[in-house]
Order: structure tokens, then C-alpha cells, then sequence
């Protein structure tokens, strides 16, 4: 009966509002129509497009610091780090890729953050924050253009792009245990409306050992809204996926204007210490990753049956 | 016999509703992630300068949206996307999706069965009590015929392209009250146990629930708030208890003015404003109290597990919550030094590299 009633109640729902946003994923079908040559495609350096890149770090007892970067139909990139100890390992912004030798080291740098932002000429993007110790960082890049609907008229529109690997990482201390908190976001932007997002968070949990009386990890948690990536507790890292959607069918010539922003946060709650003879912390690390070989984002317009 | 549950939901209405608490204003210089060119600004000499209200020279597109499971598309209005712009900023249009727990059913006893929600799952922007609001709520989900979770999204989103419609370069602010987060938690219990008279509870398998606000000049945020509820499935907690972090700036009762920036005569920019909620949770157990016989009209009392989370939004018809653009001339250039030898040719304007500490 209950089962029947929420049926029924689940029908009248749906009918009640019928009108919908266009956003979608494409189709195989629609996917591979696009290599058609009635079909208009326009790579992202083909638009008056900006780039924008941004990084926030702070360490204990600081204000957070930040750097900002914008540049028309050129690549913006950014790096920064706030150190608590010992010298910045790296002080290059991405490319070129970041390497193992350039993260700080806890032993040496103790409670420190590093940030990178990168949005390429291209429309290639690299967000990541490294953090260890009670410190925490975020970055942000994205690319966004006004597209006009090529061609004459009614036009399917639709929009290619390619998110990299995104990467989760993190450290657990048990002689200065820390919780953490870490996520990743990215959103495509029609006229500012979400029209495709995804969301990760990965965070830990803690329990007390009734033997030691100490704190320990229990798990570490990764949760999405949104796309799923196909990130969970044991899949901290996900594979470059392209993502295809439809956005409607459009007059040619309407103005739409797009963006598509990656982002990245880190936090960790205690600070480094002692143990034994050596300065230890807790990390989280968090990245989407560099890839110089990522296709351009790419906006198609073919004729509307 | 409900003091329990009542406590809880007096708890958290309490928490959420903080009305005494005088609101603090915030100033941000976001000029560097605005435009990539960093300006010093001095908030005094701002707040002696009158504001240029944006007016004509501010073009708003809105469109709010709502989604339940198990829609494939998200609801939305005003209906025509993308809708015309408009000149003065518009409040957010109403839209809700939902659907409704049974009303008027009885027992095999003949007794009414009431729900603690009239929902089992709603996603809306409408009006409540303090004016507009965000909301994505799930009642009792899992239990459905998909055996899916319930889940809630609703979202607004402003698009406004503003134009410095002077002869000169102007400074841009936006200010706004910060939409508050709405959380509700509400376990799913009953009255009982071995003295017959204590709440006990149904876990929850599932939930999560988040909100968020981004502010955006030309695609960056120049400011940001989020929160965050999970209780994964993995989870052995209690009912109440789970995983609560924010991110970003404070929401709570703030009041923000943001400079994102000096533009330059006739130049164009976006600035969007959006604001988020989703809501999943999978809860199929419900907690029932029955009341006595010797009530007049004894009812059966339904207590399923209910998440909400939402946002309040701004205002048009309220000063102090409106989303407001002006421009002004009171922001300096910042000189910087470049590293290295001095160019002799001129630097592009669209790569400079600045540090705000």
C-alpha cells in the first residue's frame, strides 16, 4: 500500500513541472555526430577567452596570504607557500610539472602549505594543495569565454572537455594525530547556472585506542555530489575522463557565456610536534592533476533536426 | 512524552536562529582576482565616498532550479532559458519540487497516521518566515519503489553583466548579506525502550547534505561559503552524530562589501552569484508513536529520519539583504618591482602577477 502511494505520489511529481533545463550528457550517438562536417567546432583559443588562476595558503598563527593571476587568450599560473620552518623547496608555478623533490618536508619545514593554480592557454588545468601540520591551503583556476552560436539557424550546441586524474592523499600521525579535510570541485558555468559539476570530499575518522588511551585512525571517507568520478576510500584516484554535454538548442548567434573552474581545499586541525628525535605532522594533499596533452575544450553547433 | 525530540529540534532551531546576534560587516579586497591587477584600497576613504548605483549599466539573468530523485532534469524558472536580462535585480523565482507523504490515512484501527514532514522529499526556492530561502529537504528516503536514496537539489544563479559606463576607469564593489545556512536534522525515534518512556532511535544508513555560495567576477570566485554534513554508510555513530566542516567565509549573519576591481571605461564583466543546497539521505525505518486510546482522537505519530539543508536569499525588497552593485574612485595603483632586469618594452597588462599578503 505505502509502496503504491509512493508511486503514485512519485508520478504526479515528475508530471507536475515538466519544463527542465536543456543540460545533459551527450549521447554515443550525439558524441560521435559531432565528427560530422555539418557540424561547427570551436576550440577554446578559437573564443575571446580569459584565464584566471588563484592560491590561498596560511600557517599557524599567520593571516593567509594569497597570489592572483588573470590574462587574456594566455595562461595564468600561480604557486605559493607559507613555511614554518626551513626554505621553500619549490618556487615555480606549474609547468613545469610539480616533482616528488619540490613538496616541503615535515622534518624540516614543520607546520608549512603549498599551493599551485594553473590554467593553460589551452584550457589545461592544475590545481593542487599540499599541506602538513595545522595549516591550510586552497587553489583555483578556471577558463571562461563568451560563445556565440556559430552557423544559421536553430543550432544543437554542445561542449567537450576533459577533466584530468584527480588525486587524494594524506598522512596520519599517530604521535600528533590531526583530522583533515580535503576537497575538489569543479563546475561548468552556463550564463552562472551549475549545468555539470562534481564534488569530492575526503575526510578522516578518528577513535581512541582503549589499550594505548591515544588517538587513531579509524577511516578516511570520500564523498561526491554531483558526477561521480568513481573517487571512494579505496579509489583515491580517479582517471582523466571526457565529458561531453548538450546544452540546448539555440538560435545562431546567441551569446553564451561559459566557464569551467576547478578547485581544490586543505585543512588540517593539529599541529606538528615531536616524537622522539624527528618534528612529525600530519598531511593531506589533494591535486587535479597536469597534463600538457589534454585536448583543448571544444564547443560544437550543428543544425537542430 | 515527546521532550526529547523536542529538545533536539529547540536546539537546532535555537542554533540556526541566532536573531539577537548584530550582524558584522566584512571588507574584502578581491581587486586581484578580479582583474589580475591588485589596487590598495582604504575602506575609510570608501565609506566617504557616495556610491554610483549600477543601474542600467547592470544587466541580471536569473534562474532557480529544483530536483528530486527520481528526476533526470532539474525544474526551472522563469520558464524560457535563458530568460531576458533585466535591469534591476530580480528576486529569486519561486520553483519547488517535492513529493508529498500521505495525508488522511488511517490504521487498521481507524487511527490517522501523521508525518513529522509533509514531504518525503522537497527541493524549492520560495518564501518562508524571514522572506526567501533554498531548500533541499528528504524525508525517510530508501524506502521508495527504487529502493534508491532520496535525494534534493535546488540552486539559484544570478548572471549579471555589468559595464563601466563611464569616461574613466571605475572601482567595483558588490555587496551582500551572506545567505545563512539552514541545516535541520531530525532522527528517526520513538518513545519506548525497557521503561517504556525513552527515545530510541533509527540510524540513519546514509546521509549527506551540503550548501554552498560562490561569488564570481569573470569566471574566479572572489568569495565563498560552504557547508558540509556527512554520515557515511560506513558510519557506526549515532543518529546525531556524522561529519560538519564549513569552508570558506563566514555566513552567519555577515554582511560582506567586496571590491573585485577597477575596469576601465566601457569594459564589460560578469559577475555571478550562486547559491546551492543538496540533500541525500537513505533512512528507511521510521519511528511511530500511538497515542493512548483514551485521547480523544488518537493518532499514529510517524518520526522518520528528516535532512534538510538550504540557504537564505537575498532580498529585493529588503535593503540590508539586497545583492548590490556600485562603482566608486577611491582604490591606488600598487607599484611593484618586478624581479630581474627592467624591461624596456612596455609589460603586457594581461599577465601581470600579483601577491596580496
Amino acid at each position: 500500500m505505502r509502496t503504491l502511494l509512493l508511486l503514485v505520489a512519485a508520478c504526479a511529481a515528475v508530471h507536475a513541472n515538466a519544463a527542465e533545463l536543456p543540460f545533459r550528457l551527450a549521447t554515443s550517438g550525439e558524441v560521435t555526430s559531432l565528427a560530422q562536417p555539418s557540424v561547427i567546432a570551436t576550440p577554446l583559443n578559437q573564443t575571446d577567452f580569459m584565464t584566471g588562476a588563484h592560491v590561498t595558503v596560511k600557517k599557524p598563527s599567520s593571516n593567509t596570504t594569497s597570489k592572483a593571476q588573470r590574462a587574456n587568450q594566455a595562461t595564468s599560473a600561480v604557486y605559493k607557500a607559507a613555511i614554518s620552518a626551513g626554505t621553500d623547496p619549490n618556487p615555480h608555478p606549474v609547468p613545469p610539472a610539480v616533482q616528488p623533490g619540490d613538496f616541503v618536508y615535515y622534518e624540516d619545514n614543520h607546520d608549512s602549505v603549498q599551493a599551485w593554480a594553473t590554467m593553460s592557454e589551452l584550457g589545461q588545468p592544475f590545481v593542487m594543495v599540499y599541506a602538513d601540520g595545522q595549516t591550510q591551503g586552497s587553489a583555483t583556476a578556471s577558463w571562461s569565454t563568451r560563445y556565440l552560436v556559430p552557423g544559421s539557424g536553430n543550432r544543437d550546441v554542445y561542449v567537450q572537455f576533459k577533466i584530468p586524474a584527480v588525486n587524494f592523499g594524506g598522512r596520519f600521525e599517530d604521535a600528533h594525530p590531526s583530522l583533515t579535510w580535503a576537497r575538489m570541485r569543479t563546475d561548468f558555468l552556463v550564463n552562472a547556472y551549475p549545468a555539470w559539476s562534481t564534488e569530492t570530499t575526503r575526510f578522516n575518522e578518528t577513535w581512541i585506542d582503549p589499550d594505548t588511551n591515544r588517538l587513531r585512525e579509524k577511516a578516511v571517507h570520500l564523498e561526491t555530489f554531483g558526477f561521480d568520478l568513481g573517487l571512494d576510500a579505496d579509489h583515491t584516484t580517479s582517471t582523466a575522463r571526457t565529458i561531453t554535454l548538450k546544452l540546448g538548442t539555440y538560435p545562431a548567434g546567441k551569446p553564451l557565456d561559459l566557464t569551467l573552474l576547478f578547485q581544490v581545499e586543505g585543512k588540517l586541525e593539529s599541529e606538528c610536534g615531536p616524537d622522539g628525535g624527528e618534528i612529525v605532522c600530519g598531511n593531506i594533499a589533494v591535486k587535479v592533476s597536469w597534463d600538457p596533452t589534454l585536448p583543448q575544450p571544444t564547443f560544437y553547433s550543428k543544425p537542430a533536426p | 512524552m515527546f521532550t526529547s525530540r523536542g529538545l533536539m529540534l529547540l536546539v537546532l532551531l535555537g542554533a540556526m536562529a541566532n536573531v539577537n546576534a548584530a550582524p558584522t560587516h566584512h571588507h574584502i579586497n578581491a581587486s586581484a582576482i578580479g582583474t589580475g591587477v591588485a589596487r590598495g584600497l582604504n575602506w575609510e576613504d570608501e565609506s566617504l565616498q557616495s556610491p554610483v548605483w549600477c543601474g542600467s549599466a547592470c544587466s541580471y539573468l536569473q534562474v532557480s532550479t529544483a530536483k528530486i530523485a527520481p528526476d533526470i532534469g532539474s525544474t526551472y524558472k522563469p520558464l524560457g532559458w535563458p530568460g531576458p536580462f533585466s535591469t534591476i535585480f530580480p528576486d529569486p523565482a519561486v520553483v519547488e519540487r517535492s513529493i508529498p507523504t500521505p495525508q488522511g490515512t488511517v490504521d487498521s484501527s481507524g487511527r490517522e497516521i501523521v508525518h513529522d514532514s509533509t514531504f518525503y522529499e522537497r527541493a524549492a526556492v520560495d518564501v518562508n518566515r524571514a522572506g526567501m530561502s533554498l531548500t533541499a529537504k528528504v524525508y525517510q528516503s530508501g524506502n521508495q519503489p527504487t529502493g534508491q536514496n532520496g535525494t534534493a537539489a535546488a540552486v539559484l544563479a544570478y548572471h549579471t553583466r555589468v559595464q563601466n559606463q563611464s569616461s574613466g576607469g571605475r572601482d567595483f564593489f558588490v555587496r551582500f548579506t551572506a545567505p545563512k545556512s539552514l541545516k535541520s536534522l531530525s532522527a528517526a525515534d520513538y518513545i519506548g525502550g525497557p521503561s517504556g518512556n525513552q527515545p530510541m532511535y533509527y540510524t540513519q544508513k546514509y546521509a549527506k547534505a551540503r550548501s554552498s555560495v560562490d561569488v564570481l567576477v569573470n569566471g574566479m570566485p572572489v568569495w565563498s561559503t560552504a557547508s558540509n554534513y556527512f554520515f557515511p554508510e560506513e558510519f557506526t555513530g549515532g543518529p546525531y552524530e556524522g561529519f560538519r566542516n564549513n569552508w570558506g567565509s563566514a555566513s552567519d549573519d555577515d554582511i560582506y562589501t567586496v571590491f573585485v576591481g577597477r575596469f576601465a571605461s566601457g569594459a564589460i564583466f560578469n559577475l555571478d552569484f550562486i547559491v546551492r543546497a543538496d540533500s541525500v539521505a537513505r533512512a528507511p525505518q521510521c519511528g511511530k508513536d500511538t497515542e493512548p486510546a483514551t485521547y480523544p482522537n488518537p493518532r499514529v505519530l510517524m518520526h522518520c529520519f528528516l535532512l534538510g539543508e538550504g540557504r537564505d536569499l537575498p532580498d529585493a525588497s529588503n535593503a540590508q539583504q539586497r545583492f548590490e552593485i556600485y562603482s566608486k574612485t577611491v582604490s591606488t595603483a600598487i607599484y611593484q618591482l618586478l624581479p630581474g632586469v627592467i624591461p624596456i618594452s612596455s609589460i603586457s597588462s594581461k599577465s601581470i602577477s600579483i601577491e596580496a599578503h
